[in-house]
């Protein structure tokens, strides 16, 4: 069985709610965090001269929120010396934290940066999706804070159903054959100017 | 985000271990070919030296796990992950190099016994520097892996281990013959390659990047630290060829390549300290 995220770039306001509800819920601290929400911009615009005003030309900004993707191809997994981080038979991928020694080598390797090192647990740590709630047959805690309704959950033969023209990356996420993450993003037309054009990303001391 | 992933203690490690395994197995190829009893007994008891390098290093690289007391798992992962393939390498050979040293005391220890065991030590050093130069083979870290990451590692070995070898023979007080110009020269070609390797992987990152950035900005200090890396290295390898001079003393010779031998660590230390600050994944 596979488990995948959906995500509508269109919608997201880049509120933060899908965070802040996962920190609640996963009781985590400010210095840890299983959903981050990425700001990214770019574009040009004219300098205003004389009596002008800026006329804006390319500029955009979009808003990604982010978790563990549960990829197809896990480079998590397949770096972990003692197979603490696995994929389940539902198809989440989350450290064994009996089998955990805390080395990093999942860290260093996935380039979402899903798994991090718990400074108080001494083991790494990251979004496991939910299972918990999973097995209650309820949603993972940032698809039901969503106020918007831009994240879903499920499995990914059916979330591509549910939602035509997904695709698996915009920037700035790695090309989708790197882990083939199993998350399902629905492009703004922000998102297309800056497969055009790059773009940065605004806020990299929040994630 | 806290990686977890200590630059220090893996650069401590991947500069100590790969010198001492392969200072133990200059060690282990003149007791091979020594025929001198008192000579080999006291290359036997040394060893110790290059065991005890290797093992520091061993030590450095397990005081950035978070939760070591899990630590057997790790051969869970053998031919899947590249860390455990080292750990597994590792363990092996600190097990038969140190279950050596130790039976070495035994009053008989014939050669039958000795020869194939030091044979079978070495073998594992090998392996043990193959898998640590391997260990960074992540397909999602394009800094890292390129085929500059093993040859870097196995030049750094080559470079500081057979000085270091020397090192502990001039302790041994073992007739060197042409055997310590060979480790000189062998040092000195390690010092050539592995610097125009290093160089070619600084050239390289101008045209590494991910979405965020390119990774010649990950290390700005990279070119400095080659030119380090080249001078004190080269240094190193003016000090050991010194300690060969007949007229040089069995102490003086000890002290400066005692010398050259820190020279060198310190010239790879810098270079490694540089590669891990290399860390960056195909994302943002």
């Amino acid at each position: 069985m596979a488990f995948g995220f959906f995500f509508d770039n269109a919608r997201c306001t880049g509120c933060k709610t899908c965070e802040m509800a996962c920190k609640d819920y996963r009781d985590l601290g400010p210095e840890a965090t299983f959903r981050r929400v990425i700001d990214y911009e770019g574009g040009t615009w004219n300098a205003p001269s004389g009596t002008e005003t800026a006329v804006p030309e390319n500029v955009f900004a979009y808003h990604l929120s982010l978790a563990c993707n549960h990829c197809g191809d896990p480079a998590c997994t397949h770096v972990c010396p003692t197979g603490a981080m696995h994929k389940d038979d539902q198809g989440l991928v989350w450290p064994d934290e009996r089998k955990c020694i805390g080395c990093g080598y999942c860290t260093m390797a996935c380039p979402y940066h899903a798994p991090f090192i718990d400074q108080r647990l001494k083991k790494s740590s990251k979004c496991d999706g939910c299972r918990a709630r999973l097995a209650e047959g309820l949603a993972p805690v940032c698809v039901e804070a969503c106020p918007v309704r831009a994240l879903d959950y499920g499995d990914p033969a059916e979330l591509v159903v549910r939602h035509p023209g997904a695709v698996r990356s915009i920037l700035p996420l790695p090309a989708e054959d790197a882990t083939w993450p199993n998350l399902f993003i629905l492009p703004s037309p922000a998102a297309a100017l800056a497969a055009k054009a790059g773009g940065h990303i605004a806020n990299r001391e929040e994630i | 985000m806290t990686s977890g992933f200590d630059e220090l203690s893996l650069a401590v490690f991947t500069t100590l271990a790969p010198a001492g395994t392969v200072a133990f197995v200059v060690l282990a190829l003149a007791r091979l070919l020594s025929r001198d009893h008192d000579a080999a007994v006291r290359i036997d008891r040394l060893i110790a030296l290059p065991f005890s390098v290797a093992l520091v290093g061993f030590i450095a690289s397990a005081t950035h796990l978070g939760t070591p007391a899990n630590a057997l798992h790790v051969f869970s992962g053998v031919g899947r992950s590249p860390l455990s393939n080292e750990v597994l390498s590792a363990v092996a050979f600190l097990l038969l190099v140190g279950s050596y040293w130790m039976m070495a005391f035994k009053q008989r220890f014939p050669d039958a016994v000795a020869k194939p065991w030091l044979v079978l030590s070495c073998v594992a050093g090998v392996a043990l520097v193959t898998c640590t130069s391997l260990a960074y083979a992540v397909d999602t870290v394009p800094t890292w892996n390129t085929w500059y990451a093993p040859a870097n590692l196995w030049f750094s070995a080559l470079l500081a281990g057979p000085v270091l070898g020397l090192l502990f023979l001039h302790m041994a007080r073992v007739p060197l013959r042409g055997g310590g110009a060979a480790l000189v020269a062998v040092s000195v070609a390690a010092l050539a390659a592995g610097t125009v390797v290093l160089a070619l992987h600084q050239q390289s990152l101008g045209g590494v990047a991910n979405n965020e950035l390119v990774a010649n900005v990950l290390a700005p200090n990279y070119g400095g630290a080659i030119a380090f890396h080249a001078l004190a290295g080269a240094i190193g390898c003016a000090c050991a060829a010194l300690s060969l001079r007949r007229r040089a003393s069995g102490q003086t010779a000890v002290i400066l390549s005692g010398a050259a031998a820190l020279l060198l660590l310190v010239a790879v230390f810098v270079t490694r300290v540089e590669f891990y600050q290399l860390h960056m994944t195909v994302g943002f």
